[in-house]
């Protein structure tokens, strides 16, 4: 196999990892196995490279493999209590992950962190950084984990609304 | 906030109940645009995780001297990334694994009189010096070759980027422009080693450095310590690795003799020599020294970057592994130093594939684990024990590792390995893989029946000693079970 297509391989597949795992995140209901499940998606995708052909969409491949390897994995973890059933992950299958890349979203989720109070992003910040639990954040805070979550849901969910609009329209 | 949000957000953060998550499974399934916004949901989780990942990162960078790392920490940080390992592992199996062992000059560039290798050769005195830490903390960025003069002008159009490594000019000179606003010129016969966007490491020759721009003070080490450039221009020169000659052309710079600040700074027109372990001299020169070059004030940028084809680069990889001192000849060797693995009679199962993976982790994830100062992996193998049951194993690294080795290993059910005659300094297992257990020198993956669908269980071991060519790694595998095992591990040290 010639290095030129090796190497258009390597930059299609890694350019694609963020949005791979965002798919793989949706189907297995953001299990902490996702990263698991995109090793193996990446080895079949390299082992099968061959497949590929440059002039078609490498995403749409990846997201294939990826389907049928979180398939596979829920196969096997079906004992699991927060595994979808097998419509569902097929109906969120069928809807791929956003165009907006995640430079752009990210991109406006600063600009959306900026319109909290310091308070707020104080908060929201802390629960991603210091990797405690809830109920250890709820605890430094004086407050119950529930009330604490009930936050962190409201505060993610302006968040949201506000990324939605800042990031630019996709085509359909 | 409707409910069906707050579900999303529990089943994000895993904390939804099972009675919930039935409800929103079957709200999920009758609502597309819940679907849409399940996703949307999750992509915010995603971008929120990678934007504390790199202030984390920055954090670190800033203030890496007051944080120890924690060997748990550091394994969690490699189990994040562990698909972007496996990934490397088959590119570089391809590229590099094979019948046919790589030739070195497989990931240098080598052009005319130059040749650059994308990975850090070592540096000679690091624990002596003492700033093995600090070389290890700066960022790894790229620099771009912005002139050349005499030979090197014969087969090389600028501007060309390179990323860390060593750059070796035989003759002609270089003009390298930093990211951080520095321009280094090389004077050839010289080895240098780019560290980061604001360092270098002078093994042996001479270059001047123009850093009249925004950005850290521009750096320059040496076997016996560093030079820093306080603003703006000086000349350094590094013969045999331990004489040194600094002239200072404009403005303030400081001397380091390991990690102590000289009392003398030096200005313009001071010329400072210590050669082997004589008194240093500084005295004040007239006229610059013949040897010195004048670096440009500003990068040159008339040749368009669409004529740099000529140099057929394969060096999207870049280095950071610090205090290595290796050949760079082994297989897939983009770190810079390769881990040889034998594992007869296991061998025979074909399933044992020596890698590195240094080249891709570049790419898929610049800003995490890979470039933490803390840590860094340099190889990894899949090993297969099938018949006979107890099957040994050898990593002969190719350089010296000074540093405790890091042993991280995802394995089976059933499978262990026995780390007997190795000085184990610290160990850890994973969180959430409860079955896996370490004694003594056993490292259990488990057999806990109730856990039977965990494919694949983590642990990491700290190796101690001296790890090199004459002294490999030895461990044995031990299946337990009936069917083969596969045990994925990869090595790495930690930082001071």
């Amino acid at each position: 196999m010639d290095q030129d297509y090796d190497s258009c391989f390597v930059t299609e597949i890694t350019d694609c990892q963020a949005k791979m795992r965002a798919y793989l995140a949706k189907l297995l209901a953001n299990s902490s196995s996702t990263d698991d499940v995109l090793q193996e998606s990446n080895k079949i995708l390299w082992l099968k490279r061959q497949n590929w052909d440059p002039e078609t969409p490498f995403l749409k491949w990846a997201y294939r493999i990826c389907y049928f390897q979180a398939k596979a994995y829920l196969r096997d973890m079906s004992r699991d209590r927060l595994v979808f059933r097998e419509e569902l992950i097929d109906l969120l299958a069928e809807d791929h992950p956003n165009d907006t890349s995640m430079n752009q979203r990210e991109g406006a989720l600063k600009v959306c962190l900026q319109k909290l109070s310091s308070k707020q992003r104080t908060l929201i910040l802390q629960h991603y950084e210091s990797g405690s639990s809830l109920q250890e954040i709820a605890d430094k805070l004086g407050i119950t984990s529930n009330s604490l979550s009930q936050r962190l849901c409201r505060l993610r969910h302006r968040l949201h609304l506000c990324i939605q609009q800042n990031i630019p329209s996709q085509s359909p | 906030m409707s409910t069906s949000h707050e579900l999303i957000w529990k089943l994000i953060d895993r904390t939804i109940t099972a009675q919930e998550f039935n409800e929103l499974q079957q709200l999920l399934l009758e609502n597309a645009e819940l679907r849409k916004t399940y996703q949307d949901c999750l992509e915010t989780d995603f971008a929120l995780q990678q934007l504390t990942d790199h202030t984390a990162m920055s954090d670190n960078a800033g203030s890496f001297s007051q944080k120890k790392s924690s060997f748990l920490r550091m394994s969690w940080l490699a189990a994040g990334l562990i698909a972007a390992c496996l990934l490397l592992f088959t590119i570089l199996r391809d590229h590099f694994g094979g019948e046919e062992p790589p030739k070195a000059n497989q990931v240098a560039l080598t052009s005319g009189p130059f040749t650059f290798t994308p990975w850090v050769s070592g540096l000679t005195a690091f624990r002596e010096i003492g700033l093995a830490g600090e070389i290890r903390n700066r960022a790894l960025q790229a620099v771009t070759i912005t002139a050349t003069g005499a030979e090197a002008a014969d087969c090389l159009a600028p501007p060309h980027p390179l990323p860390c490594g060593v750059l070796e000019l035989a003759a002609g000179w270089m003009e390298l422009s930093f990211e951080g606003s520095a321009i280094v010129r090389l004077n050839g016969p010289v080895t240098f080693e780019i560290l980061s966007n604001s360092s270098g490491y002078l093994y042996n020759g001479s270059l001047t450095v123009t850093d009249d721009g925004p950005g850290d003070h521009f750096t320059v080490f040496h076997d016996q310590g560093k030079v820093v450039d306080i603003g703006t221009a000086f000349a350094m020169r590094v013969e045999k690795g331990k004489d040194l000659n600094v002239y200072v052309q404009e403005g303030l710079v400081d001397l380091y003799d390991g990690v102590e600040l000289s009392l003398d700074r030096l200005k313009e027109g001071d010329y400072f020599s210590s050669r082997g372990k004589g008194l240093p001299a500084i005295t004040r020169l007239p006229a610059p020294p013949k040897w010195v070059g004048q670096a440009s004030r500003e990068p040159h940028n008339e040749v368009p970057a669409s004529q740099t084809t000529q140099v057929q680069s394969t060096l999207q990889t870049t280095t950071w592994l610090r205090g290595i001192k290796g050949s760079g000849q082994a297989a897939g060797n983009l770190a810079g130093i390769g881990a040889e693995v034998t594992s007869d009679p296991c061998h025979n199962s074909g399933e044992l594939i020596p890698m590195n993976w240094s080249q891709a982790l570049d790419q898929l994830s610049p800003a995490r684990v890979w470039y933490h100062p803390e840590s860094a992996s340099i190889g990894a193998i899949n090993a297969m024990n099938s018949d006979p049951r107890r099957c040994p194993v050898t990593v002969k690294l190719q350089g010296k590792v000074r540093d405790p080795i890091l042993l991280f290993g995802w394995g089976e059910k059933d499978l262990q390995v026995d780390l007997s005659g190795n000085t184990i300094r610290e160990k850890s297992t994973l969180v959430a893989h409860h079955s896996i257990t370490l004694q003594k020198n056993l490292l259990d993956f488990g057999d806990d029946p109730s856990r039977d669908n965990i494919p694949r269980q983590a642990a990491a071991v700290q190796l101690e000693g001296l790890f090199g060519p004459e002294n490999p790694i030895r461990f044995h595998l031990i299946n337990k079970g009936d069917i083969p095992k596969t045990l994925t591990f990869s090595l790495g040290i930690e930082g001071d």
